[in-house]
């Protein structure tokens, strides 16, 4: 059933002192795809996130990354696999350049250890090269501003190009899977218009790649998924493409309530 | 823009640079050497006076930065050579040159501490306890089993490394207060324990370490030059800025490295740290361990500086000295870290001219310069890799297999 899955959940659930916050729920996506996930404040969203990438440990349920279950593993371990993501409240270091924050998104890739950075400079210097022309190959890819401020202090930058630098940093990884979390927050529309752009820019540079987005902007998740599960108080309520979910009557009572008309 | 340039490094930039160095250890130097209290109030005024008119000129600072920065090469051998002579001028004041050298040590133990509490952010109050473990192990091996100080500084400094170990579930479960509540209680611990334990001499502590001698040269020994006799405690100068040259260095290249970009995410944002595949466990304890060897090894020195040790060396108020340093100098800041070592060990003494009122002045400076630069004298300032990035090209230019030698140093 799920020889074409890249990534799949079975029955995932937690629970946090009685409160279920994700009951049962199955998400599925395969390769190159882009999947909304929508549904009212507290309906699990960023939870699922959470557990998939580790940082919580599910109650009950499994997922599955490449066929191969990660249930139990620690958030370093899943990022391993080749799951990156964003945060919905963004995680950057404010402190640190534009360009280390990418560099952390290539620690995997980093060879070089404790007692080489000591005592092997040439190694470093070679891969510090590389990967800064990694770096810059993929902050041109949203903005050649960004390549200006690459030595800045990340603090220093405008909410949008923050989030740029955060989904920047989650590509760094090469990975096979991305979760965006809320990527258009604090945005106005325009800025929101042009995230979007560069989202769609940056999965069809790196073939392949999947994405779940999290999104309370309706005008995003249409123009930008290819398919659409609906959440409300950590259960599924609808799938399909947009259109189909948006006119789900459950959807509408429980999500959209008396916006609907607006859709 | 030549011709700037020209400006900048021909011979007078580099003799501006020089000149100004000199000014700064001549006035420094003038602070120990001269005796009374005048001296450091003339200097302090002098120094609020240059650091106001600075401010009000930020073209002057601006055009000295970048003179700096134009003869770093310069600016670094003058430096060293200055650094070099220092026992020269105090050839008649030991007690000074003693002073220095334990400003030294601070400075290796406080880079330790500064892997731990500046780079990765974990709050480690029991430095002067890892301190005592390396300066008893060594002087428990130099006095017992007759180990030469070689021997016995690079045990003490894996002995605190090892003795890390026992913190070992705090410091992965426990974070920023809880983990400080934690390493207070080791550090009480430790001290208590030298306090009673017979094998560690009690309250007497242990008495008479052999001094550094290395192949039958005693480092007690004053250098007669012919021209000049250098106090003995030179011997010691010379080797403690060997051992903060290769401390310093190491922690150095550390900062500037992928290591120390991962250590600085882990400070910043674990929970990030670990999305992008960094093992946090695994390098706070690598980080808290390499931390507790350099103050192990700082404190194996001062058993063999001074060779008689009791508790009274190692207790809270050094950690706390030694965190004042890092907080002070600049936190995850190599040179801040060196500054700071030598303005909370070196004024101190100086303000022994007060008697009683050393300390009350010694906290409202710290207060004063915290309240006017919270993030320290020199603050963290983003990684730029110019020297990693210009080392890279330069070996691209080179043709393909006329290379010379691969990774060095």
């Amino acid at each position: 059933m799920h020889n074409n899955q890249l990534f799949w959940t079975q029955d995932l659930s937690i629970s946090f002192g009685g409160l279920l916050a994700v009951d049962r729920v199955a998400l599925d996506i395969s390769l190159g795809e882009i999947l909304g996930l929508i549904g009212p404040n507290g309906s699990g969203k960023t939870t699922i996130f959470n557990l998939v990438t580790g940082i919580y440990t599910p109650t009950s349920g499994d997922f599955f990354f490449r066929g191969e279950s990660l249930l139990g593993k620690p958030p370093h371990e899943i990022a391993r696999k080749g799951i990156a993501r964003t945060f919905q409240i963004s995680r950057l270091c404010l402190d640190l350049s534009v360009l280390d924050n990418v560099f952390i998104g290539m620690h995997e890739r980093q060879k070089h250890w404790l007692v080489d950075s000591i005592f092997r400079r040439g190694l470093l210097a070679d891969e510090v090269a590389q990967g800064r022309e990694e770096a810059f190959s993929l902050l041109s890819v949203f903005n050649k501003d960004l390549l200006d401020a690459a030595g800045k202090p990340v603090g220093a930058l405008p909410q949008i190009d923050r989030r740029r630098v955060e989904i920047c940093r989650a590509m760094a990884m090469e990975p096979k899977l991305l979760l965006l979390d809320e990527p258009s927050a604090g945005m106005n529309p325009e800025e929101m218009a042009a995230l979007m752009e560069d989202i769609k820019k940056v999965q069809q540079e790196s073939e392949g790649i999947s994405i779940i987005i999290v999104e309370h902007d309706m005008t995003v998740i249409r123009t930008i998924s290819d398919r659409v599960v609906a959440l409300n108080y950590g259960r599924k309520i609808a799938e399909g493409s947009f259109e189909e979910v948006s006119h789900n009557p459950e959807v509408r009572e429980a999500y959209l309530g008396k916006r609907g008309h607006s859709l | 823009m030549a011709e700037k340039q020209e400006r900048l490094t021909g011979f007078s930039g580099i003799a501006t640079v020089l000149g100004i160095e000199i000014v700064i250890y001549g006035l420094s130097l003038a602070l120990m050497l001269v005796p009374g209290g005048w001296i450091l109030i003339a200097e302090v005024l002098l120094l609020v006076a240059v650091m106001v008119y600075l401010r009000r000129n930020p073209t002057l600072s601006a055009q000295i930065r970048d003179l700096f920065a134009a003869n770093a090469r310069a600016g670094w051998i003058g430096a060293v050579v200055l650094v070099l002579l220092i026992p020269f001028f105090m050839a008649s004041s030991a007690y000074w040159l003693f002073t220095i050298i334990l400003a030294g040590l601070f400075m290796t133990a406080c880079f330790g501490l500064n892997l731990q509490l500046g780079s990765t952010g974990m709050v480690n109050l029991a430095s002067a306890a890892f301190y005592a473990v390396g300066a008893y192990t060594a002087g428990l091996l130099a006095l017992k089993l007759g180990w030469p100080a070689w021997l016995t500084l690079l045990a003490g400094a894996l002995m605190a490394g090892l003795f890390s170990a026992l913190l070992f579930i705090p410091v992965l479960k426990t974070k920023g207060h809880y983990l400080a509540l934690v390493t207070i209680a080791f550090q009480f611990m430790v001290t208590i324990l030298l306090d009673n334990q017979e094998w560690t001499g009690g309250p007497q502590g242990l008495k008479n370490i052999p001094l550094f001698s290395i192949a039958g040269y005693s480092f007690n020994d004053g250098i007669d030059l012919g021209f000049i006799v250098l106090p003995g405690y030179a011997n010691f100068f010379y080797l403690m800025l060997l051992m903060v040259a290769a401390v310093g260095i190491a922690s150095q290249r550390i900062y500037h490295s992928w290591v120390g970009v991962t250590l600085s995410t882990i400070r910043d944002d674990e929970i990030a740290a670990q999305t992008f595949g960094v093992g946090v466990n695994h390098w706070k304890l690598v980080i808290f361990s390499l931390g507790n060897c350099f103050i192990g090894l700082a404190g194996a020195f001062y058993a063999h500086l001074v060779g008689f040790i009791s508790p009274p060396n190692f207790t809270f108020e050094k950690s706390l000295v030694m965190v004042s340093i890092v907080i002070l100098g600049g936190m995850d800041n190599v040179l801040g870290v060196i500054l700071g070592s030598l303005l909370l060990i070196i004024l101190p003494e100086k303000l022994r001219v007060v008697q009683e009122y050393r300390f009350l002045i010694y906290g409202l400076v710290l207060i004063i310069m915290l309240i006017n630069r919270p993030r320290g004298l020199l603050p963290f300032k983003p990684r730029d890799y110019l020297d990693l990035i210009r080392r890279a090209e330069r070996k691209r230019v080179v043709p393909a297999g006329s290379e010379v030698a691969e990774g060095g140093v």
